[in-house]
């Protein structure tokens, strides 16, 4: 057996335990990510006014699931619905262009009436 | 699951490493083998776990019966019926929606219910690979249902290839080799792939990805070019990554594959380029389709015709999708080009190399990542229209994707491609060394892999091969 690949096999073993070692001797780190859950994905409290369970849900969508950038886009159409359902049917417009105005402030935006 | 995810690397790899080198070489390792493999496969693809089953005894017991029976149609049968499992899942869709699902609504949501199983492009041509050749006799249909099903199922290289053939791995299935100095020469081939993947390929694909997500408004000559550039650069590392870590994977083991690249960009020619890029397919094509319509000895019109044939095959087998028919038909095209300007020779020419064969091979790029055809005509419009108004502007998304990373491994892996042939980076070269000082560069160069991997690795998202969706 050579001494340099056995000093090979070591390190790559260690790459390879690093991690799953690091969580048996510390435990996981309260930033660890956590998976989202189906519980998560359909609960009422993606739908309130509060957008702060939104963002949690779609930052661990984007880092930890194949879903990727495409959770943002929900979390922007959610944001779009949300606040369209908290105005009455007569302040869509209204309320459609606080949206536009959230997204693209400094420009001039009409509500098409 | 995929090579580079944190489950793969942290969690499936080092326990179905540990018993692999334990087990290697007894009665169990074939089962375990097959366990672990089909074990990953349900991991990434669920039920169709069952379909990977049903190929596995396809197979098997077609292989047995064409030894015994010897008979065409049985051959016919087998490959019939493997081809007929691929078309399916890969074509149903695509074929229906090529003549408008018939007006059907029905027909139209059957279609689309049906989900394609990864690597399923694979594990069929391995299969008809098999079959054929015990019908022609180089190899004899294996007794063993369970090492047949740990070769037809073997994780390294089930989902993306590369199409290993039964007699090439045979005798390593039998008796696997397995020492000190393969394990680390495999870890260190692994390294390369994950340096391949997880350092360039994904770091310059937000740049393609930048890019080919323009709207045809927003395209300039500028983002056209510099996406179908990175996409480029993105494939060839990816996928050649990709092969790198399953070979490594399968040294580990004790298992020799093939080489699947060599130095593809090396080429000046398109013929040139088909000898050195996804050689398994490639050489697949030519003795299981080629050769047997007849090869160059029919003359030279059905020499082209044979071509195009095979290049036709090629693009579908890539995906059901025009882009990839007419991405096959333009390879064959320029193939017969230059039979008929070069006649066959094989040409090196650095000028040659930068004036025709990259730009040919990189407008083929962009077929095969646009969307649909008209996606294709725009980007490719936009390339070759340099004097339009704000031609070598840069969109904003394009600009946030141009990090300095995404720049700098642009630059390292575009230098790289354009010294293939004549220079060979330090951590290839270490992979395959002999000798004690080579050791000692190979365990250099994997401890400074692992130290950069891990660094990418762990705070990474989602980011699969390619290669899967075929």
């Amino acid at each position: 057996m050579k001494l340099a690949n056995l000093a090979t096999a070591a390190v790559f073993a260690a790459f390879l335990a690093a991690p799953i070692g690091s969580l048996a001797l510390f435990g996981p780190h309260e930033m660890a990510e956590k998976v989202v859950t189906k519980k998560e994905l359909t609960s009422a409290g993606l739908f309130v006014a509060d957008d702060e369970f939104r963002n949690d849900v779609a930052r661990r969508l984007v880092s930890n699931s194949p879903v990727g950038m495409d959770a943002i886009s929900a979390k922007n159409s959610l944001d779009f619905k949300v606040r369209v359902h908290q105005h009455a049917p007569g302040d869509f417009r209204r309320a459609r262009v606080a949206v536009l105005q959230a997204r693209f402030p400094g420009r001039p935006m009409h509500d098409g009436s | 699951m995929v090579f580079s995810d944190q489950a793969f690397l942290y969690l499936y790899l080092p326990v179905t490493l540990l018993l692999g080198v334990i087990l290697n070489g007894t009665r169990l390792f074939p089962p375990f083998i097959l366990l672990s493999s089909l074990i990953f496969f349900y991991w990434s693809s669920g039920l169709y776990v069952l379909l990977l089953l049903v190929s596995i005894a396809l197979n098997y017991t077609g292989a047995l019966a064409v030894e015994r029976l010897h008979r065409k149609s049985v051959v016919a049968a087998v490959i019939g019926l493997n081809v007929l499992i691929l078309c399916y899942y890969k074509y149903t869709a695509f074929l229906l929606g090529s003549v408008g699902f018939f007006g059907s609504e029905p027909l139209k949501a059957f279609a689309s219910s049906i989900i394609l199983p990864i690597g399923i492009s694979f594990f069929t041509f391995q299969g008809i690979s098999y079959v054929i050749d015990v019908w022609r006799g180089e190899v004899k249909a294996e007794r063993s249902l369970v090492l047949f099903a740990a070769y037809k199922a073997f994780f390294p290289q089930l989902i993306a290839g590369p199409i290993v053939r039964y007699k090439d791995v045979e005798k390593d299935f039998h008796h696997p080799q397995l020492d000190t100095d393969i394990f680390a020469a495999g870890a260190a081939r692994f390294m390369v792939g994950l340096c391949k993947k997880v350092l360039i390929a994904d770091s310059v694909a937000g740049v393609a990805d930048a890019s080919f997500a323009l709207s045809r408004a927003d395209q300039t000559f500028a983002s056209a070019w510099l996406g179908a550039i990175a996409y480029s650069i993105q494939i060839y590392f990816d996928f050649s990554g990709y092969s790198d870590m399953a070979i490594g994977l399968a040294m580990m083991f004790g298992i020799r594959f093939r080489e699947n690249f060599n130095h593809p960009y090396a080429a000046a020619t398109i013929t040139e380029f088909w000898r050195r890029w996804h050689m398994s397919l490639s050489t697949w094509f030519r003795d299981y389709l080629y050769i047997p319509l007849g090869g160059n000895r029919a003359g030279p019109v059905r020499t082209y015709v044979n071509l195009m044939i095979v290049f036709l095959a090629t693009g579908v087998w890539h995906g059901a999708a025009w882009t990839f028919v007419l991405w096959g038909i333009y390879h064959g095209a320029f193939l017969i080009a230059e039979r008929l300007l070069l006649g066959g020779k094989a040409v090196f020419s650095q000028a040659l190399r930068l004036v025709y064969f990259f730009p040919v091979v990189i407008v083929g790029w962009v077929l095969f990542r646009a969307n649909d055809m008209s996606a294709f005509a725009a980007h490719v419009r936009a390339m070759v229209s340099p004097l339009a108004d704000g031609a070598w502007t840069l969109p904003g998304t394009v600009t946030l994707a141009l990090s300095p990373q995404a720049t700098t491994a642009m630059l390292f892996a575009s230098l790289l491609i354009l010294m293939q042939g004549q220079f060979r980076p330090a951590g290839v070269v270490a992979a395959g060394v002999s000798g004690e000082i080579g050791r000692y560069a190979r365990l250099a160069f994997v401890a400074a892999a692992v130290t950069v991997c891990t660094i990418y690795v762990v705070p990474q998202s989602f980011s699969p091969f390619l290669y899967f969706r075929f």
